[in-house]
């Protein structure tokens, strides 16, 4: 098997670790919204680099359809949902996002399972889903028009509101472990962002590795940004920090 | 002498939860940073909506 095929096995042990902090966390902090909804992101990232993985050893329509619903749908959206939580200063604000989130998702678990795959006999484990996932899925299915939305939702969420806290923390000169937490938050972020925007435009090579920096990176910046919690630490209103 | 001490640990904890004055790193790589990753995500944005309003080739 080449190495490009293990790398999404790497990333899933990486998603899967960071779900576990972030899911430890969220339990001793209940009930911080943003924490359990990054885990629920971060679950989502691991299903969607294991269903790749698993796609290199055989065919499966169902992994198939968890990738296209995990990796390419919901886990920037559903990320970006914890920052809106964490974030947004009126809570009904981000409860009816997130309930149109809960909607938008489960429209399309059923737009996805309900439509066909008339090009999965042209399925083989050489080559990644990312080469492949065009010829499988019809060219208008509804549910390939549902992804940029939840993509524009999710980057402007997530990495702004990344980019976003860093700025503010760094303009109040406070804790630069945050502001470099936050930096790197964004940049782990923006790698399968670019990678996804490459594979939509015909670049597919870059999916795999660009899934497997930006988890590594994200979970830097989350270990930096919690590292330490100084008692004299005045957070600047409403910066992100993943408490 | 516990006051040097404290002073120190005091000193030590305060420079953890401020950004150090004068630091090129601070003052110049990050915003640097930070303005670099704004316009990557405003590129990415109007990828997604240019593929979405059919003006980007979706291949």
């Amino acid at each position: 098997m080449r190495f490009l095929n293990w790398l999404p096995l790497f990333s899933t042990i990486i998603a899967f670790v960071f779900t576990f902090f972030v899911l430890r966390r969220w339990w001793l902090r209940r009930p911080a919204h943003h924490l359990l909804l990054w885990g629920i992101g971060l679950t989502l990232y691991g299903l969607g680099t294991f269903s790749e993985f698993y796609s290199t050893l055989t065919w499966s329509p169902f992994v198939f359809r968890l990738w296209y619903l995990c990796g390419a749908i919901l886990t920037a959206a559903w990320l970006g949902q914890g920052t809106v939580y964490l974030l947004v200063r009126r809570p009904y604000v981000a409860n009816v996002l997130m309930a149109l989130l809960l909607v938008s998702s489960l429209t399309a678990v059923f737009l996805l399972w309900t439509t066909p795959l008339p090009g999965a006999s042209n399925f083989t484990t050489e080559l990644p889903l990312s080469d492949q996932y065009k010829t499988i899925l019809p060219q208008g299915a509804t549910v390939r028009k549902l992804t940029p939305f939840f993509n524009i939702y999710g980057v402007i969420t997530l990495v702004g509101g990344a980019i976003y806290s860093a700025y503010l923390f760094w303009r109040k000169r406070v804790l630069p472990n945050r502001v470099i937490g936050n930096v790197l938050i964004a940049l782990g972020a923006l790698s399968p962002a670019i990678g996804g925007s490459l594979a939509r435009l015909g670049t597919t090579g870059f999916l795999y590795t660009s899934e497997f920096i930006g988890v590594i990176v994200m979970f830097v910046g989350f270990l930096q940004a919690v590292a330490k919690k100084p008692e004299r630490s005045p957070a600047p209103v409403g910066a992100t920090h993943p408490s | 002498m516990p006051q040097p001490d404290r002073d120190q640990e005091l000193g030590a904890r305060q420079s953890s939860v401020r950004i150090p004055a004068g630091s090129f790193f601070y003052e110049r790589v990050i915003p640097a940073l930070l303005i670099l990753l704004a316009v990557m995500t405003v590129i990415i944005v109007l990828l997604a909506a240019g593929v979405l309003l059919g003006i980007v080739p979706y291949r």
